[in-house]
């Protein structure tokens, strides 16, 4: 490497790593706020790393509010959401990139159409429909409104439309149906979109807290963000530590799937064989 | 018995196939053969249930197929692009249509299957029948690997293996041979004809090759434009062709087309006088003669030029000129000897071995060559 490449390099590495650095940096004090003692939290001086590791914020945050249970709220509506977005997605996408119908252009179209509506637009509508179907307070208002996915046909569509059509048309001579044909040809082919699609899908829903705040009022169906919110109402802002140590706890999650989920996607990327 | 009735085709406005018809016997090798374009793969995927004719019936053993979907049909396809699922590797490629054939839904449930005898029963009766597949076409060391790591050549056994696993109806196979290269093709259509033989089931292979279809078939149809112009035996293809069109897309030399005027049986062109056994009605015929029936003579009178000469080993061809300017080709069967490039010599042919064409129409006319009365150079 010649001295003016190893420069550019350097700057490249040097910007990058500030970029990371202004990121990171709330997530950094978050968990380092979690892991501090009240005394240090309040202390006058800003220190950076916490004296000791204080897990005593972790253990007061399971206990003042039941945060386990919020855990498994959101697991149970994101890996509900997630289950019939696929459900409906895959299918349909398939349908709109392989298969001849009168009007599939203008279904496509609305599909796309249906990109540029923001969910929150159709909010008040869909809030007074479970209403009156007294769906509020449930599981069912959590996962319902979102289980068709205009982003996740779109996505699958654009990437089950690369398919050789003869790959379609041997499966269909070996005997396939057109649903085996979409769950074990056109779903696995399409793996790196189920992956991305997985992470924008759990990612979303899991953060949300706007649309939980408008169905649910139950502490017991809380999902994670709104059970952090739990923590401001009743002790009314003192409880810094615990707080933090619960936001950390429901960060996690995310963090780890994302880690696990990017290996695949590499993998699914790689697997390449799709124009082989 | 596979039998297409008046098969017609559209795509919007263009019509693909007109009036097709075709009998296929069990267990024959039947060739559709035809340029680019011409509507082969049209007509197997028709067969294979792919597609539907616009107007006509496909049967397959006496029922009427038609409107039938791939899947009822129980037909193997070759596809030109070996379409080979790319994320399975090569055994699950194979096994897959024997599980879709021969296992309820239950018993290819993912994970329940593990826990059902009969499936357990079945995959392993599967897995020894897809390995003995594998040992037949030599590829039972790449099982394990994806279709991208495989060679073009290693494709298309897999892609032979994954329709001979079953025990379809009819194996249809779209110009399998394409992409390999030369030497690999010749292996591979020998494996082919033998494979035939084994398994005794009825073969549809599409190819633009002539000689491919030539070496392997029973049976060949010539597609063009959408229509069948001749079906029949390699042999009465290559002896009765029944247009101008078919003689210039049979045979491993280009045939010689020379153009004449005729008055009753009495035909006369570059090459000299000739009588017809029979008078024909039309002006012009064409009298075509393959290059393997011609030879240089020394007993005519000299009419040609020798141009050129090509020298293959077993064989030479010489490109002459005639008086008119045209170009004919001859084989040379003798390599001992040949001519310089530059030389006057005569031309003779087979007179039996001889096709008359109508220049109208292009057809065939049922009449032979029976005489020379005179050659060119006395003209
Ligand atoms: N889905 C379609 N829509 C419109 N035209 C089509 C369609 N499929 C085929 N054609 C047309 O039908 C004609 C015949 O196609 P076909 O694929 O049967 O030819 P082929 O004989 O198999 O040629 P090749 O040797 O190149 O494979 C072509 O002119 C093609 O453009
Ligand atoms: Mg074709």
């Amino acid at each position: 490497m010649n001295a003016r490449t190893y420069t550019s390099r350097a700057l490249t590495v040097f910007f990058l790593t500030i970029g990371a650095a202004i990121l990171l940096l709330p997530f950094f004090w978050m968990v380092s706020l979690s892991l501090k003692t009240p005394e240090e939290i309040f202390s006058p001086e800003l220190t950076f790393f916490p004296g000791s590791f204080y897990f005593d914020n972790y253990i007061k945050a399971f206990q003042q509010v039941p945060l386990h249970r919020f855990l498994l709220n959101g697991v149970m509506v994101c890996g509900g959401i997630l289950f019939f977005q696929m459900m409906f997605a895959v299918p349909c996408a398939y349908a709109l990139a392989q298969r001849q119908f009168a009007g599939r252009t203008i279904v496509f179209g609305m599909v796309l159409a249906g990109l540029l509506v923001p969910y929150h637009v159709t909010a008040v509508p869909i809030f007074l429909g479970l209403a009156q179907l007294q769906l509020l307070n449930t599981y069912a208002a959590l996962v319902l409104p979102f289980v068709a996915s205009v982003f996740g046909i779109f996505l699958f569509r654009q990437f089950m439309a690369t398919l050789p059509p003869d790959l379609i048309d041997a499966a269909r001579v070996d005997g396939l149906s057109e649903m085996a044909i979409v769950w074990r040809i056109a779903f696995p082919a399409a793996w790196p979109a189920a992956t991305t699609f997985a992470i924008f899908s759990i990612v979303a829903h899991w953060n949300d807290l706007f649309w939980p705040m408008i169905v649910i009022s139950d502490a017991d169906l809380a999902t994670p963000p709104q059970g952090i919110l739990f923590f401001r109402d009743e002790e009314s802002g003192s409880d810094v530590g615990p707080l933090m140590a619960a936001a950390t706890v429901v960060t996690t999650p995310l963090v780890l799937l994302f880690l696990i989920a990017q290996r695949w996607f590499i993998q699914g990327v790689t697997m390449s064989g799709i124009k082989g | 018995m596979i039998e297409l009735r008046n098969i017609k085709r559209q795509f919007g406005q263009t019509t693909v196939l007109e009036d097709i018809s075709l009998t296929v016997e069990n267990g024959s090798f039947t060739t559709l053969l035809g340029a680019s374009g011409s509507g082969k793969s049209t007509t197997l995927r028709i067969i294979a249930g792919l597609d539907t004719p616009t107007s006509g019936s496909v049967m397959i053993n006496g029922q009427d197929v038609t409107q039938a979907p791939a899947a009822a049909r129980n037909i193997a396809m070759v596809f030109q692009s070996y379409a080979l699922y790319p994320h399975m590797d090569v055994r699950g490629n194979i096994t897959l249509p024997l599980a879709m054939r021969n296992m309820n839904r239950l018993e290819r449930a993912p994970l329940l299957n593990k826990l059902l005898p009969s499936a357990r029963q079945k995959a392993q009766n599967h897995q020894e029948q897809v390995e003995s597949i594998a040992r037949m076409l030599e590829i039972e060391h790449l099982l394990a690997r994806k279709p991208s790591q495989l060679s073009g050549g290693q494709k298309q056994r897999v892609a032979m293996g994954r329709a001979l696993v079953r025990d379809p109806v009819a194996f249809l196979l779209d110009e399998p041979l394409s992409n390999l290269d030369a030497k690999l093709r010749g292996q591979m259509r020998g494996e082919l004809i033998d494979l035939h033989k084994r398994t005794g089931k009825t073969f549809i292979y599409v190819t633009h090759d002539q000689a491919e279809a030539m070496s392997m078939s029973d049976q060949i149809a010539i597609f063009m434009h959408g229509v069948i112009v001749q079906k029949g035996t390699p042999h009465d293809l290559y002896e009765r062709p029944a247009t101008k069109e078919v003689a210039a897309f049979i045979g491993d030399h280009p045939i010689n087309f020379i153009e004449c005027s005729v008055e009753g049986n009495v035909v006369r062109g570059p090459l000299g006088i000739f009588v017809l056994d029979e008078a024909v009605s039309c002006q012009n015929v064409v009298i075509g003669v393959r290059p393997e029936v011609m030879e240089l003579s020394s007993e005519t009178a000299v009419n040609g030029k020798v141009e050129r000469v090509e020298y293959f080993g077993s064989k030479a061809t010489a490109s002459l000129s005639l008086s008119n300017g045209q170009m004919i080709q001859v084989v040379l069967e003798d390599t001992s000897t040949l001519p310089e490039t530059g030389s006057a010599c005569g031309l003779s042919f087979e007179l039996s071995r001889a096709h008359v064409f109508d220049a109208q129409t292009g057809l065939r006319l049922d009449v032979k060559v029976a005489a020379c009365v005179q050659d060119a150079a006395a003209e």
